[in-house]
């Protein structure tokens, strides 16, 4: 299943070669630039301040689950469990705080751990079960739909405590503060992976299993960090999402914009990471994220049917995974 | 390796592991009857006035048509070495189709059912395309199912319909309840279903190839087996059916909706009948035991009055179990 009908090195100049990687690398940027061009003038109330501010609350949500998903990319584990473990934090959230009335750092602690319980749960599956990620991370993913479910009976909790909403969204210098949790994220991120043993051991992991392995890193281990990572900032993005929706978040329905893993998906192969680990640098992401948001949020200020959006957001994935391949063949 | 070797244990222990490492073989070569023979006693002896039925019977049947016709060639797909995770969307995005020229234009049923294969083929090319440039199977039939989600979702947005299309049209309500001999058609046609791709996998030539190239790709390749020619045929066939199974789904519901219930636990029942995940092995006749073990689970479940959340966290759990009993099998396979 994970053997790919592989094709060859396209037949270039190195001069021409250069020239392309520069325009995958780069084209981005330009894109996302003519997109925010394009739906000042298209879109009716883009351009205006409190939807810029949206704009970059759902980009940052985005770009929280995106950072973790990162790592797990880069050590060759595609973690498609996201959507589960937000369904899951997200009702912990709502329980604890609504229901049960717990201060609200022991329910952001609780709702985490609970991410990071369903990150070793895949770690567990994953490492000791010596089952493919994808796989594997699909299963928890039905398992944590189904807990959440559970939990709540299928029904949607409504926050009117209040204090959560409030304290998560503070603006710190006019910006809210999901905003700076991201860029804390990335920053993380990008140390841990350039500057730190652990990032250099992920990055050999994805690049080659039984190389790294033979070369004595410890493999079983980084897979375990990686996937608990990619489900602790999940996690964190359902705390952020339950606290501005004011209410546990429907887990059933994608729309673009939204966070799950189809979406994290295409940012990270859209910044340039390969699908099979062990290329990519995480800042590229946020432009990335960014793209995506603007593209979701303009179509339906446009006022496009849902239907399109969704096609949209799928045709964005294929593109981005042709892309990915495109770019292994040329390089 | 032979170096490393241990020396010989003493004759008991060795005996002993050897016993039990069959008995491990046996039960997971048959550990699936066993358990649907189990599940049946269990199912009698919570409700024995219930489930003791033929009407139960039916049901568990009924349930199983659509889902095993998809599962005939899903279990094809599989042995051929590719993952097709756009099943329930294909399926939903076909009924709605066919439903809105169907029941909203009145188009006659031919045109309608034509129109409906000529977008599943569609679909079915493009998954093909995109593993033809080198793209996993998982991940371009998961962007293919989002596409197919959003079309299914488009039709319903530009006919405005509230979240589904009714069909009540009569020639379809009574082809999807049409009966031979007292039985669903469903039933026979599932059995169809499964001679035509045990015929196929076990007495053509193609069939061997399919074995071949899901087995070892690359020995397969060097071979001269056409590997994009197979994956294309086998996807598109696959497509083709789940988007026919959507429409009988549909049909016996009276509406069509964007997310097909009932075809997602294809992967479960083939990996509990012992398909191999990674391709290359399995027997097509079991997987149909795989699929009325869980299609029992489901109406058992329904008929001991088990809440609807706790009946998905069961059927998750059977997920688990099934690629769990899969990584054993291939780690013994591969001792």
């Amino acid at each position: 299943m994970l053997e790919r009908i592989t094709q060859g090195q396209l037949a270039l100049s190195s001069r021409r070669r250069i020239q392309l990687l520069f325009l995958m690398d780069n084209g981005i940027y330009v894109v996302t630039v003519l997109l925010f061009i394009l739906f000042i003038f298209a879109a009716p109330f883009f351009f205006t301040p409190r939807n810029l501010v949206n704009i970059l609350i759902s980009a940052s949500l985005a770009g929280i689950v995106t950072a973790g998903y990162t790592v797990a990319i880069l050590a060759g584990q595609i973690d498609t469990s996201t959507q589960g473990v937000i369904a899951i934090a997200t009702v912990t959230t709502a329980l604890l705080f609504q229901e049960v009335e717990l201060a609200l750092p022991l329910t952001v602690m609780v709702a985490l751990l609970a991410g990071v319980a369903a990150g070793l749960f895949n770690g567990v599956i994953v490492v000791n079960g010596k089952i493919i990620a994808f796989v594997a991370t699909l299963a928890t993913q039905g398992v944590l739909v189904a807990i959440a479910l559970f939990l709540t009976g299928g029904q949607t909790i409504t926050i009117t405590r209040a204090g959560l909403q409030e304290a998560v969204f503070i603006r710190v210098f006019g910006i809210p503060s999901s905003v700076w949790i991201m860029f804390l994220c990335y920053i993380l991120g990008w140390i841990m992976l350039n500057h730190t043993k652990l990032g250099a051991h992920i990055y050999a992991t994805g690049a080659d299993y039984r190389a790294a392995r033979l070369s004595g890193v410890p493999v079983d281990r980084v897979i375990r960090i990686a996937l608990v990572i990619s489900a602790l900032t999940a996690a964190l993005t359902a705390i952020l999402v339950t606290a501005r929706a004011k209410q546990s978040t429907l887990f059933g329905l994608a729309i673009a914009g939204s966070v799950d893993f189809v979406t994290a998906l295409t940012a990270i192969l859209l910044g340039g990471f390969s699908l099979f680990g062990g290329v990519g640098r995480i800042e590229r992401n946020l432009v990335a994220v960014l793209f995506l948001t603007i593209l979701g949020n303009g179509l339906q200020l446009m006022d496009v049917p849902t239907g399109i959006v969704l096609v949209v957001r799928g045709f964005a994935l294929i593109a981005a995974v042709i892309l990915s391949v495109l770019r292994a063949r040329v390089a | 390796m032979a170096l490393l070797q241990q020396p010989a244990a003493p004759w008991g222990t060795s005996n002993r592991r050897r016993l039990g490492r069959q008995v491990v073989q046996f039960l997971l070569d048959n550990g699936l009857f066993i358990a649907f023979a189990l599940e049946i006693a269990l199912f009698a002896f919570a409700a024995p006035n219930l489930f003791l039925k033929s009407r139960t019977l039916e049901a568990i049947l009924r349930l199983s048509g659509p889902a095993g016709i998809v599962l005939a060639s899903y279990t094809i797909t599989l042995i051929s070495g590719q993952i097709d995770l756009s099943t329930a969307q294909v399926g939903g995005m076909a009924s709605l189709m066919f439903a809105a020229v169907f029941q909203l234009l009145e188009w006659p049923l031919g045109i309608a059912l034509a129109l409906t294969v000529v977008l599943t083929i569609a679909v079915g090319l493009l998954s093909s395309w995109l593993i033809q440039q080198g793209i996993p199977s998982f991940v371009s039939t998961l962007a293919v199912g989002v596409v197919c989600g959003g079309i299914g979702f488009l039709i319903i947005n530009l006919t405005n319909q509230p979240g589904m299309i009714r069909l009540v049209r009569p020639p379809l309500r009574d082809i999807a309840n049409f009966e031979v001999f007292g039985v669903p058609f469903v039933i026979p046609a599932m059995f169809l279903a499964y001679a035509i791709g045990w015929v196929v996998l076990n007495h053509t030539k193609f069939g061997a190839h399919i074995y071949a190239l899901g087995g070892n790709p690359r020995a397969a390749a060097l071979n001269g087996i056409n590997a994009v020619r197979i994956a294309r045929i086998v996807l598109v066939t696959n497509a083709v059916i789940t988007g026919l199974a959507g429409i009988l789904i549909a049909g016996r519901q009276l509406a069509a909706q964007p997310g097909v219930e009932g075809l997602g636990q294809s992967l479960t029942a083939a990996l509990f009948a012992g398909v191999a995940l990674s391709g290359g092995s399995g027997k097509i006749e079991r997987t149909l035991i795989g699929l009325l073990f869980l299609s029992t689970l489901t109406i058992g479940l329904g008929i001991l009055n088990v809440s609807a959340p706790l009946r998905q966290l069961i059927n998750g759990l059977a997920f688990v179990f099934a690629i769990l009993l899969d990584s054993i099998r291939q780690q013994l396979a591969s001792r």
